[in-house]
């Protein structure tokens, strides 16, 4: 093996690519379509990042209707295929957070080696990026039952609120907040718009006042 | 609604009826349909609420009992729903205003899950099911019963956590 020197690295937002793998002839593959229409073809075990379950979910277990996040919002799982034919199949590795995003829709993706992964590295929801809001979740679930000519009914906005209270349990979760620090972190959200970046500072200033409840 | 299944439901239900509902907290970004109620005297919070979406009574004042209710609910009139965790934002915080001023009458604790009834006089019935259980649930709890020297924690499933404050 002989060691090179270090190519130029260009300057700009993002984290740089460290590595680029192929894998020739890979079997186990999955095709996701997305409600934009757009496919995406990998290994079942490759993780996306799914705002159903806030957590890395390989594309071989996605459901139908799942809710992923994309560059500028949300994005819906319409359908899954599995292939029985073999393909290549790229990754790559990135400096830092080892996230990328896939697709013209930019699914949140990880590049996480499925042999030693732990599946620890998660994005912080209130951090970067769109968040978690019902009224979007619901939208999006919305236009993609009316584009398969399903009536999207109450049950849209009941997804949608299950992801808001799950979001709101992750930050509870994440910061280790009492019960009782809980139910203040509710009366202080209750009747506002913020946004979850907006609650998770209300939770820290709560703790910090109520350290003992 | 005169059956109540649990010695717990027993000691709440005497604590809780007579009191009347004067506040209803619902509504806003991240919320759903999570509420919560204060009940009989007002109590002077240890630290006013900053939330300034709220009356002064409220950031100042908490019930003598609080409600908090995570999970799947509906609110019924005498011969209609008033509203449910299935409405919308809006629909959810008016029907929950129809409490205010209302007593409770009457009160049933289920098991194994903590399901609970309340009957309301004028004639209102709210009732929490018990929808979250453990695994993986969407919130680690159901509902809660807040009262000045202790807590009382119902869910996910059968749990249930009493501490004092």
């Amino acid at each position: 093996m002989e060691i090179g020197p270090c190519p130029s690295i260009a300057e700009g937002a993002g984290n740089v690519v460290i590595g680029r793998f192929e894998t020739r002839n890979a079997n186990d593959l999955v095709v996701v379509t997305l409600d934009d229409g757009i496919s995406i073809t990998g290994t079942r075990i490759h993780p996306v990042w799914s705002l159903d379950q806030l957590d890395w979910v390989e594309l071989g277990e996605l459901k139908d209707d799942e809710v992923l996040q994309g560059i500028d919002g949300l994005v819906a799982v319409w359908k899954i295929e599995f292939l029985t034919a073999s393909q290549p199949v790229y990754n790559l590795e990135i400096l830092g957070e080892h996230v990328y995003r896939v697709g013209k829709c930019g699914v949140l993706s990880h590049n996480t080696d499925p042999f030693t992964c732990t599946y620890i590295l998660k994005p912080k929801a209130p951090k970067g990026g769109p968040g978690v809001f019902a009224d979007d979740a619901a939208r999006i679930i919305g236009e993609s039952a009316k584009s398969r000519g399903l009536n999207p009914g109450s049950g849209v906005l009941n997804m949608a609120r299950k992801l808001d209270i799950k979001a709101i349990d992750r930050i509870v979760t994440d910061l280790n907040l009492h019960k009782a620090q809980r139910r203040l972190l509710h009366d202080e959200i209750t009747k506002q718009g913020f946004t979850l970046e907006e609650i998770l500072e209300i939770a820290k200033e709560i703790i910090r006042l109520y350290p003992n409840k | 609604m005169s059956t109540v299944t649990s010695d717990i439901g027993i000691e709440l239900r005497s604590r809780l009826i007579g009191l009347e509902c004067w506040y209803a907290n619902a509504g806003g970004k991240h919320v759903g349909s999570t509420f919560s109620l204060a009940l009989g005297k007002k109590v002077a919070r240890d630290i006013p609420l900053a939330n300034t979406a709220h009356p002064e009574e409220y950031r100042k004042y908490e019930g003598e009992a609080n409600i908090v209710v995570w999970c799947t609910w509906r609110l019924d009139g005498r011969d209609a729903p008033l509203s449910s965790s299935d409405d919308t934002d809006d629909g959810i915080q008016t029907g929950l205003q129809n409490l205010i001023g209302s007593h409770i009458v009457d009160m049933i604790v289920e098991r194994p899950c903590w399901d609970l009834k309340l009957l309301f006089s004028p004639y209102q019935r709210l009732q929490l099911f018990c929808d979250h259980v453990p695994g993986e649930p969407s919130f680690d709890g159901n509902w809660e019963l807040h009262f000045k020297e202790e807590s009382y924690y119902f869910g996910p499933g059968k749990t249930i956590e009493i501490e004092s404050r």
